[in-house]
């Protein structure tokens, strides 16, 4: 198939679904029994059905084409004679629509539907006007079908909600992201402009000085024509604030464009919440309180899933059956409820049901059960920590889904996808309906973010200002070392732990700090983050892009903006920092007892534990102290924050292997003195000839290596 | 109605268009190849011109703090992210001087863009088939995927589609 072709396959299957949203959402009123003109359903819901019949013909998709105009055929006549009991085959033809766009049905499959459906309306004759005309999947109905008075049946889940005569259209996302892209640039260079204009303006003023000092003649002459030169630098730098004030008003309009009401998403939802419960044999009904709270399309597009998830565990496994509920005194159609709200620039959404709730203590049955949880870990944890292990992976099982909701591995992915988009879901065992509910916290925008531009080093790092709560300057004598850690006495009081932010996010960065620092105290919920960095440059609106698909997954980055200069700088992810934070890493959590004298510090790391015990026990029991780290990038934080005198580094090592580790450490002006011995299982000559040209000063091969030569190899480079 | 019309007509133009060009194409292909000849370090290096989007001299790049080895840093096109990657740390070697790396290939790949740094740019060359030395690699295993070819003058043509997955990027492969 050509990429053409594909293209416009996709276009197509995007199209459909939105028709299928819109052809459910004319078939859910059928089971009104008070409908005044169930014909106006039967004859919006064949419009639907004929532009998908044309649509799939134009690209030669003849299953779909098939059934659809089958369908088209029965609510053609059921518009002259209608039925409304035959509401629920109609919808069983939707789901045969979407496996046959899915290919997971067949044309054989679809030939059969087809003759299903006409069945149901014997002997009834085609209706009129609906030739075979193709439909351009782009432009969507012909002028010989009816039009239709419900807005919402033309709309797919994602259109802006239109006002009745207010007209849209539709625009693939990456239009946007371009034009987007472009106004960023365009306001990245006037505010060049700006700043040339301003020199402009300098240059113009001294010019004026120096005029005015020459001799009369000459210096009269000279005067006019550099005081007119002023006068043009002062209009055209007014001008060019004008038109950033302008191309300002183009980025936010284009912001705009992307926002999309969650209301569009209310049809989809029913529908999820229909359909599972009709897959349970429950009863549940959707309640939605989201007003016209908007989102940010790629945002919506992200948690899309993860929604519909939550929603369907809500039914599946929330709110009981209609039994249970009637034994409980409970009606037996449930109520499942999302609302939503802003918050700041963020959207807070909430998924909520009327069933039992979660019960903590069957939460940490399990979790044992599933070896999630050690007895020795139960005591001291707290309600919330319970409630959170329902998020790990694999926790859930078919034992307990009437308790928690879902398969396991549902809720980790889940969680995974709102932190892609800076987003987090907690569980509360008993919401206000009485069920479970699950709170979701989301930015309203990814585009653009309102940012503190601090320097570490010789980077430019970008913190989202909602998450800084205060800044302050301090000398670098003013700060402490506790334990491992840089810590101050803060303004209020209380003592403040301290991360370089450059070191913590891994950026190369000066050994030493020294003079006059800056201070950016971050706070999420009641946890408080300090970090060092060497200025703060001040506050910025800025355009964020996500990262290049060649880096993945970047801890402590949640995406990069371009200054006005043209650099790139990296756009922090404050929630990844209080989770690395919380993870302990970059951290030495013992305290050290004093003992006299001072022991070698020695860092092992190692991704085997085997290895990396037996080398920490073998280093102890000679009475070093010894720090262990599990792959090459914590061992790098490690040495980054600490104090050894001696690195002992495994090769192979997920997220940095040692020789990486090795040439970082010969690199660090502060580290690059520092002995490095590598353990390691290669062991040819080729091996330890890249070893020693990493900077190694020894290299041990593991299956040779004893006690013995561990121990001499340390004791030959510390005292 | 006939706007209707128009417009399928057009599409289906644009088509039978789309379908002719392909076919010339791969006529093309299979005569010559065209490369850009990079350097890294005393290795000549051939990159079909087809992936080549654009070349640059002493882009800005940020450093971004990342495991995977290959990846130098980040950088900016006309307002486009572009990760930035070390060719000839892809290719199995290291970094000799960094200052060294002065050119920027941004190629396009099947999962978007990318700029490799090399040494320098030495010129653009058409490879006929019969160019190419046969019998230089011992079978498949020896030669990797990621090399289409070699030259008699001992030019190794990169496929870059091969070549640049994430997977590798990342150090995984």
């Amino acid at each position: 198939m050509s990429d053409f072709d594909q293209e416009l396959r996709d276009v197509f299957r995007a199209e459909l679904s939105a028709a299928l949203d819109g052809l459910a959402t004319q078939l859910d009123r059928l089971g009104d029994e008070n409908l005044d003109d169930p014909g106006s359903i039967f004859r919006e819901s064949m419009r639907i059905a004929h532009n998908v019949k044309g649509a799939a013909r134009v690209i030669g998709f003849e299953p779909v084409a098939d059934l659809s105009h089958a369908l088209e055929d029965v609510l053609g006549a059921l518009a002259e004679v209608p039925d409304q009991s035959v509401a629920d085959r109609l919808k069983v033809a939707i789901a045969e629509l979407e496996s046959l766009a899915e290919g997971t049905a067949s044309p054989e499959d679809a030939q059969q539907w087809a003759g299903e459906l006409r069945r149901l309306v014997p002997d009834v004759p085609a209706p009129p006007g609906t030739e075979d005309e193709p439909v351009d999947p782009l432009e969507g109905a012909s002028e010989s079908t009816p039009k239709s008075s419900a807005e919402e049946s033309k709309q797919s889940p994602t259109d802006p909600v239109a006002e009745p005569g207010q007209q849209t259209m539709r625009v693939h996302v990456d239009r946007l992201d371009r034009m987007m892209a472009a106004t960023g640039e365009l306001l990245s260079a006037q505010d060049r402009q700006i700043a040339r204009g301003r020199r402009l303006d300098d240059l113009a003023n001294e010019l004026v000085v120096l005029a005015r000092a020459l001799p009369s003649d000459a210096g009269l002459g000279m005067l006019g024509r550099v005081q007119e030169l002023a006068g043009v630098c002062r209009d055209d730098r007014e001008e060019l604030r004008r038109m950033r004030y302008l191309s300002d008003e183009v980025r936010e309009s284009m912001r705009r464009v992307r926002m999309i009401p969650l209301a569009a998403l209310l049809p989809v939802w029913r529908k999820i919440v229909r359909e599972a419960a009709r897959d349970t044999g429950r009863s549940a009904r959707l309640v939605a309180e989201i007003g016209d709270v908007e989102i940010d399309r790629t945002i919506l597009d992200t948690i899309r899933d993860p929604l519909m998830h939550l929603l369907r565990n809500a039914v599946g496994h929330g709110i009981g059956t209609p039994e249970e509920r009637e034994g409980a005194g409970k009606p037996a159609t449930a109520t499942v409820r999302i609302s939503a709200r802003l918050a700041g620039g963020s959207v807070v959404l909430e998924i909520a049901d009327d069933g039992t709730g979660l019960d903590p203590a069957r939460v940490v049955e399990k979790a044992l059960q599933t070896g999630h949880l050690s007895p020795d870990d139960v005591e001291g944890l707290e309600p919330a920590e319970i409630l959170d292990l329902v998020f790990l992976p694999g926790f859930s099982t078919a034992a307990v889904t009437d308790q928690v909701s879902g398969r396991g591995m549902g809720l980790d992915i889940v969680r995974s996808r709102l932190r892609d988009v800076g987003g987090t879901v907690a569980i509360r065992a008993q919401g206000d309906l009485g069920g479970a509910s699950f709170d979701l916290t989301l930015p309203a925008s990814l585009v653009s973010l309102r940012g503190l531009d601090v320097r570490c080093g010789d980077s430019i790092v970008i913190l989202p200002i909602d998450a800084v709560e205060r800044t302050t300057r301090v000398h670098a004598e003013d700060l402490k070392r506790v334990d491992g850690f840089t810590a101050i006495s803060f303004g209020d009081g209380e003592p403040l732990r301290l991360r370089h932010l450059g070191r913590f996010l891994g950026l190369s960065s000066p050994g030493e700090v020294q003079g006059w620092l800056s201070i950016v105290l971050l706070r999420a919920g009641r946890r408080r983050l300090g970090l060092l960095v060497e200025e703060i440059l001040g506050e910025g609106d800025h355009v964020t892009k996500r990262l290049p698909w060649s880096f993945g997954r970047v801890p402590g980055v949640g995406g990069a903006t371009i200054l006005g200069d043209g650099r790139v700088a990296p756009v922090v992810d404050v929630l990844d920092l209080f989770a690395q934070q919380d993870r302990g890493e970059g951290q030495q959590d013992q305290v050290r007892r004093a003992k006299p004298g001072r022991q070698p510090k020695i860092l092992v790391v190692d991704d085997s534990i085997t290895s990396r015990t037996l080398e920490k026990n073998i280093l102890q029991a000679a009475g070093y102290d010894v720090t262990t780290g599990t792959d090459g990038i914590d061992g790098w934080k490690l040495l980054l924050n600490g104090d050894f005198d001696l690195l002992v580094t495994d090769i192979e090592m997920p997220r940095l292997d040692g020789l990486e580790l090795t040439r970082k450490v010969r690199a660090e002006k502060r580290l690059k003195h520092l002995p490095v011995i590598i353990v390691s299982s290669l062991g040819s000559s080729s091996d330890l000839e890249t070893g020693a040209t990493a900077g190694a000063d020894e290299y041990l091969v593991k299956h040779q290596f004893d006690q013995k030569s561990l121990l001499e190899a340390v004791a030959r480079h510390v005292s | 109605m006939s706007q209707d019309l128009d417009r399928r007509e057009q599409i289906l133009e644009r088509r039978a268009r789309r379908l002719a060009r392909v076919q010339e194409d791969q006529q093309r292909v299979e005569n010559h190849r065209d490369v850009a000849i990079v350097r890294i370090g005393d290795r000549e290096i051939g990159l079909p011109t087809q992936s080549v989007r654009e070349i640059l001299r002493r882009a800005v790049i940020t450093e971004l703090p990342t495991s995977a080895p290959a990846m130098v840093g980040i950088t900016q096109v006309r307002g486009e992210l572009v990760g930035v990657a070390s060719l000839s740390r892809i290719l199995g070697g290291t970094d000799p001087d960094r200052a060294s790396q002065k050119h920027l290939v941004v190629v396009e790949t099947p999962r978007g863009s990318l700029g490799l740094l090399v040494d320098a740019v030495e010129g653009f060359r058409q490879l006929r088939d019969n160019e190419l030395a046969d019998g230089f690699w011992e079978g498949e295993a020896d030669r990797g995927a990621a090399i289409a070819g070699i030259t008699r003058d001992l030019v190794t043509i990169l496929d870059l589609d091969e070549l640049l997955t994430f997977d590798r990027l990342q150090g995984r492969t």
